[in-house]
């Protein structure tokens, strides 16, 4: 299903080399990296073919709380 | 009825593997739009959003601060409204929806869906077989162009 690609890429992958990071993922890649998301968002709108790039945020390995 | 699925995160804490329900929706405001992962939580009452978040989709905030109770701190928050969208392969759910956006002493980085999005939906939460499921009802669900 290809509305959800980047999403089902997003739940198998360990993303563990970028903990503490925003990330973007197209496809099956990390194309963009950053310290927050409006670095990150501001970078994937410079890329048009990225733009329905997925972000998130990379959490560090500690148990949450909300 | 409309079905939104998604799965839980496996992500790796000191303890071992935590399922974390994170899921994907498109946030929309002023001409900007971008797809991001957002967690569930049942237990807050409204949308969060980073500040710097509301600052990329130039949010107008409100001038009066609120007091809001985090997980073991007190933090001031403005609000704000953003649309925020689900989709599957047939329908799209879109709703304009309240967020609040820390102003003091929150340093919370995820956007946390609750009760202000969640209502919306009859929401599922299958820890076991790690799938999450969002069913709107018909008429909060548009149909694919």
């Amino acid at each position: 299903m290809q509305i959800m690609a980047e999403y089902d890429y997003f739940t198998k992958t360990n993303f563990s080399e970028y903990k503490g990071k925003w990330i973007a993922l197209f496809k099956d890649k990390v194309v963009v990296s950053g310290d927050s998301f409006k670095e990150v968002a501001e970078l994937v709108d410079k890329h048009r073919e990225f733009s329905k790039a997925l972000i998130t945020r990379i959490p560090e390995e500690m148990a949450q709380l909300l | 009825m409309t079905d939104y699925k998604f799965k839980f995160k496996r992500e790796w804490i000191d303890l071992g593997w935590a399922l974390r329900p994170k899921i994907k929706v498109t946030l929309s405001a002023n001409g900007k739009s971008k797809q991001i992962i957002a967690i569930i939580d049942t237990g807050s009452d409204l949308v969060y959003i980073p500040k710097d978040m509301a600052d990329y989709f130039g949010l107008s905030l409100s001038k009066n601060e609120l007091t809001g109770q985090g997980a073991e701190t007190e933090f001031s928050y403005r609000t704000s409204q953003i649309r925020v969208s689900l989709e599957n392969p047939h329908k799209i759910f879109r709703k304009l929806v309240e967020v609040m956006v820390p102003a003091k002493g929150a340093d919370h980085k995820d956007v946390i869906l609750g009760t202000g999005f969640l209502e919306n939906f009859i929401v599922t939460l299958d820890y076991k077989n790690e799938k999450i499921n969002l069913r709107a009802h018909q008429s909060t669900s548009e149909k694919k162009q």
